[in-house]
């Protein structure tokens, strides 16, 4: 999440300094075309065309943009480098924009690394000989300097975007996700079932008659079940398992590389956990779950309606237990509409046996 | 659902309060810039001193000082005060300018590293102000002290760095807010959600009462919500949020604001809207939702509780109003108005 944050900002910068590369830099190479070594106004351009080209690919592709980047990073430290050794004071100029732009183009990290390199690079190596003493150590303080500010700068950006991104996608209450990643999540799972055959199974679990606890105990305690649930659903997943809450009781656990077999038996734990945590003195609380796992025809929201279908059966049979989902198939009945209705006239009474 | 939670007891519960993402990036890099400043400059100052110029070395020691109080200053705020931060961005930008006057190249490389400092202390418009200042204030004098060949590379990389620097504010600021954006945004109906919900009925009472223009609050909850759920799915009940969220955003007009506030519960800020309006606005919405017809065969309604700001309401008395008039109109047989005493 914080990446693609990373990524988006990298895709507008890229893009914002194409252009002022070709509406400002390119311009000045050509004006001194008469004046100075053809090569450099060619690699100056070919640098501008370089750079659009990184800001086009970026902006159409889904994945990083990792030759033109990795060309533009290399050639450009190499140029600035070339542009020092020949011009001196004038060519370190460039230096100044040239940091600012790797700082925009590159992930963070590899921002700083390259940039110092750059700096290593111009003071310790070209420097000598090519600058007065005086001006080499300006050069060089100078170029920490917006080193320094460039990445700070950089760094309380970045610190915003993945704090706000986690505030989107988490549930305040719980901690755990919100559905505003489920349906990628999902995405992704029935992506990785087709594409590798892994196995993915859905929880959707329910806190029992949770609307009493509301009632009879006041909202504060409500909260706080909800709470003590969203601890034990966080702490019991690991790896990519996901965990969310999708509104008021309901849960959705996401497991991956897990068969039938052992989502149920996850679930079976997690049902008797959860029952001992969440119960209030003289007050027990239950839940029930659904379990279903993930088939290479879903859709996400045939497998979250499949699991939400086997959650119902385990409410319909009387709460506090276990239901998994029939094999979705072309053949499977689907859920009559009147059963449905007749289950809902009384709950209580439907103590069927779970299918 | 968590059913049965009111209007107002849902607005009572802790919200996270403001944090980094709420806050101004330039407060952390003031302090950033401060540090950096007492680290760096700070010791300049002193070998200046020490070796005899001590106008200079005393010049930077103020000015390190000075940093160091803008920087405590806004430590605990949400924003960087304006002034001190403008006036220590044009300080920088003259001391660089005189800085080239007297030592001509070696002078002018601190003006990047000054660009930079001022785009972390001085809010985006500011910063690109004192930006072209320090443009227009360097051309004439970068022309007076070098030579041509130099003076034109200075003002084109300078122009460069200026405009490199603005796009990265730029493009922060932008996803800053866009992020902000999706947080005080509820995900499947597109309306507003809690985040900002006490803050907005606060200033909406405040400003009602200052311009003395009447406020209107309904309180919508749509009808029997569960059964949709139990009955046809969360699927069908997610389509039928998201649809009666289309319609209320859609009557919303400039300056209102509709806060999905939990489950099936919706709240409708009116500035200046008095009491015969807010019922005719409130019958057209109630007609509108019940002719969406998101599923076959049967009617969504929603019922509409109103409250008009008084004189005595604090932002949650008017909630709490809303909300028993809503309770009335649902106790009243659900897909009506009722306005509260």
């Amino acid at each position: 999440m914080q990446r693609n944050e990373q990524r988006r900002f990298r895709v507008t910068a890229a893009m914002g300094l194409a252009i002022a590369c070709t509406t400002l830099g390119a311009p000045f190479a050509l004006m001194h075309l008469g004046e100075q070594d053809w090569r450099v106004t060619a690699g100056g351009l070919g640098g501008t065309v370089l750079l659009c080209l990184h800001a086009v690919l970026m902006q159409l592709n889904r994945r990083e943009a990792r030759w033109t980047l990795g060309l533009i990073t290399v050639l450009g430290i190499w140029y600035l480098v070339h542009l020092v050794h020949a011009f001196g004071v004038m060519g370190l100029l460039w230096c100044f924009p040239g940091v600012l732009g790797l700082y925009c183009l590159l992930p963070e990290r590899i921002a700083w690394l390259a940039n110092a390199l750059l700096l290593l690079v111009l003071v310790l190596i070209v420097g000598h000989g090519v600058l007065p003493h005086d001006l080499l150590l300006r050069a060089g303080a100078t170029l920490l300097a917006v080193n320094l500010f460039t990445a700070l700068l950089l760094r309380a950006g970045i610190e915003r975007f993945s704090h706000l991104q986690q505030r989107i996608v988490t549930d305040p209450l719980t901690g755990l996700l919100n559905r505003y990643e489920l349906e990628p999540v999902l995405e992704s799972r029935l992506g990785a079932r087709r594409r590798t055959d892994t196995d993915a199974a859905l929880l959707a679990l329910d806190i029992d008659h949770f609307k009493r606890v509301n009632d009879q105990h006041g909202h504060a305690v409500g909260d706080e079940v909800l709470r003590t649930a969203g601890r034990m659903l966080g702490t019991s997943i690991s790896g990519g398992d996901k965990a969310f809450r999708l509104g008021g009781e309901e849960f959705l656990v996401v497991l991956c590389d897990i068969d039938a077999r052992l989502a149920v038996e996850r679930a079976e734990t997690l049902r008797l956990a959860l029952a001992g945590a969440l119960s209030l003195p003289g007050y027990p609380i239950t839940v029930s779950i659904g379990v279903a796992t993930a088939m290479a025809s879903d859709s996400w929201s045939q497998w979250m309606s499949r699991a939400d279908d086997a959650l119902y059966r385990a409410k319909d049979a009387g709460r506090d237990r276990v239901c998994v989902a029939l094999c979705a198939g072309p053949d499977e009945p689907s859920r009559q509409p009147s059963e449905a209705f007749g289950a809902i006239a009384g709950p209580k009474g439907g103590a069927r046996a779970p299918a | 659902m968590t059913a049965g939670l009111t209007v107002h007891q849902r607005m009572l519960r802790p919200t996270t309060g403001t944090s980094i993402g709420e806050t101004d990036f330039r407060v952390q890099t003031t302090q950033y810039i401060a540090l950096a400043v007492l680290l760096f400059v700070a010791p300049f100052g002193l070998y200046n001193v020490i070796i005899g110029r001590t106008v200079f070395g005393t010049t930077l020691f103020a000015l390190t000082v000075a940093m160091l109080a803008i920087a405590w200053r806004c430590r605990n705020a949400a924003r960087v005060r304006l002034l001190p931060s403008l006036g220590m961005a044009v300080t920088l930008v003259s001391g660089t300018v005189l800085a080239t006057v007297e030592l001509r190249a070696i002078g002018w490389l601190w003006c990047y590293p000054a660009i930079m400092a001022i785009y972390c202390i001085v809010p985006e418009r500011w910063a690109n102000a004192t930006n072209l200042l320090m443009l227009g204030a360097s051309v004439p004098v970068l022309l007076q002290v070098t030579e041509p060949e130099f003076a034109s590379r200075a003002i084109v990389t300078l122009l460069v760095t200026s405009l490199f620097s603005a796009i990265l504010i730029r493009v922060i600021s932008v996803q800053q807010l866009d992020l902000r954006r999706a947080v005080t945004t509820d995900f499947l109906t597109g309306c507003l959600n809690r985040v900002d919900l006490e803050r907005m009925m606060e200033a909406t009472a405040l400003r009602a009462r200052t311009t003395g223009e009447p406020a209107s609050l309904l309180a919508l909850d749509i009808d029997h919500f569960k059964r949709i759920n139990d009955q046809l799915g969360h699927a069908a009940g997610d389509r039928v949020l998201r649809h009666v969220g289309e319609v209320l955003r859609d009557h919303r007009r400039a300056g209102e604001h509709v806060f999905r506030i939990g489950g099936e519960e919706f709240l409708w800020l009116m500035p200046a809207t008095d009491e015969r309006e807010a019922c005719a606005r409130a019958d057209a919405i109630r007609t509108a939702v019940a002719a969406i017809g998101t599923l076959p065969g049967r009617t969504v309604t929603i019922s509409i509780g109103g409250a008009i700001l008084d004189d005595e309401d604090t932002g949650e008395r008017w909630a709490r109003r809303a909300d028993e008039a809503l309770y009335e109109a649902k106790g009243g047989g659900r897909d009506r108005f009722a306005l509260a005493a």
